[in-house]
């Protein structure tokens, strides 16, 4: 067989593959329902004129030493927006879920609201500007704190 | 194909039928970027969603909304470094030195209906994790861009081409050492 054909034999042989694959792993590993279903389900999550806070703080991605291993500590997140920022501090409790330990800057008392997949969650924060909210399920997670005076700090989705 | 950016403009404005379209278009890259990145079904349904949930906070302020699917998968991809690394205080070792293979977690054994299936599922884990990562973005449908694909992997653009080349070449190697060849069509030679 000509060198080129051959080349181009196994080439062919190899797209081939790449449409048995295709069609192996799609059968196998399909987008699950549910997981489209909460894809098309987030849309109804859409706030209009929310101003986000950005998140300018993760150890788990900033400071990887913090987590080498399980237990080491809690994962530290800041959230800033022009009037406020907001300091968590999350803690994998196990079967319990995760522990929120929330900061205020500065220190103002406020209503809180954390979203989460398991539902949603009310509380204040005391005139410190602190707040703890237990038993969060793992996944995607926000949270809001409206100040009396009107301020308030809207975190965009993170995964807790 | 819908033009993605007319479904963007429009789920901005408040069409849910246009983000269902946006959701049509681009499930499986978002899916495809978690698997590809060895996270199980669990955490892999996590970032998905997650990602969903960036898309909609951010489909009023996105700089180039016909790359939208770019802006996914990197979303995505981000997401799913978080989720290694949350799975990962268990394995001290960054993710890109985890030599872990395709994670085959949640994939339905009963679904490698035949000898051959078997054979090439068998040829596909045995590759280096990056080829397998690249073949598993691949083989989403519909397929996704090579831009898709390197923001999904970060990997620079040039190389998703020769590199694909070179996994496919190394899968056929491994299929036909399995007994997969092409004149053998539906049977093991």
């Amino acid at each position: 067989m000509d060198p080129d054909d051959q080349q181009m034999d196994e080439r062919d042989e190899g797209e081939l593959l790449l449409v048995e694959l295709r069609r192996l792993i799609n059968r196998a590993d399909p987008v699950p329902d549910r997981v489209a279903e909460g894809a098309r389900a987030a849309y109804t999550w859409r706030t209009v004129d929310a101003e986000l806070a950005e998140l300018t703080r993760d150890s788990l991605v900033d400071e990887p030493d913090l987590h080498r291993v399980r237990g080491d500590g809690p994962r530290l997140l800041s959230f800033e927006s022009p009037r406020l920022s907001l300091e968590l501090e999350v803690a994998d409790l196990g079967g319990q879920g995760r522990r929120l330990v929330g900061q205020l800057v500065p220190p103002r008392a406020a209503s809180v609201v954390v979203e989460h997949a398991g539902g949603r969650i009310e509380t204040e924060a005391d005139a410190l500007g602190r707040f703890v909210v237990e038993g969060l399920r793992p996944g995607p997670a926000r949270v809001r704190c409206q100040v009396d005076d009107g301020a308030q700090i809207e975190t965009e989705w993170t995964q807790l | 194909m819908a033009n993605v950016s007319a479904l963007v403009g429009a789920a901005a404005a408040g069409d849910q039928d246009a983000w269902n379209g946006l959701v049509a278009r681009f499930d499986a890259l978002v899916w495809a970027v978690a698997r590809a990145h060895r996270l199980s079904p669990a955490d892999a349904a996590d970032v998905v969603q997650t990602t969903w949930l960036r898309l909609v906070e951010h489909l009023d302020r996105l700089d180039d909304p016909e790359r939208v699917g770019a802006w996914l998968a990197t979303t995505a991809r981000r997401e799913s470094y978080k989720a290694l690394r949350q799975a990962g205080r268990q394995v001290p070792a960054p993710p890109d030195e985890i030599p872990a293979p395709v994670n085959t977690t949640g994939l339905d054994a009963r679904l490698l209906a035949s000898e051959r299936d078997r054979a090439l599922w068998q040829a596909f884990a045995g590759l280096d994790p990056d080829c397998q990562a690249l073949l598993r973005m691949l083989v989403a449908d519909p397929t996704p861009s090579y831009e898709e694909i390197s923001e999904a992997l970060d990997r620079p653009i040039g190389s998703i081409g020769p590199t694909r080349a070179r996994c496919l070449e190394k899968l056929r190697l491994r299929a036909a050492a399995g007994g997969l060849s092409r004149e053998a069509g539906t049977s093991i030679g």
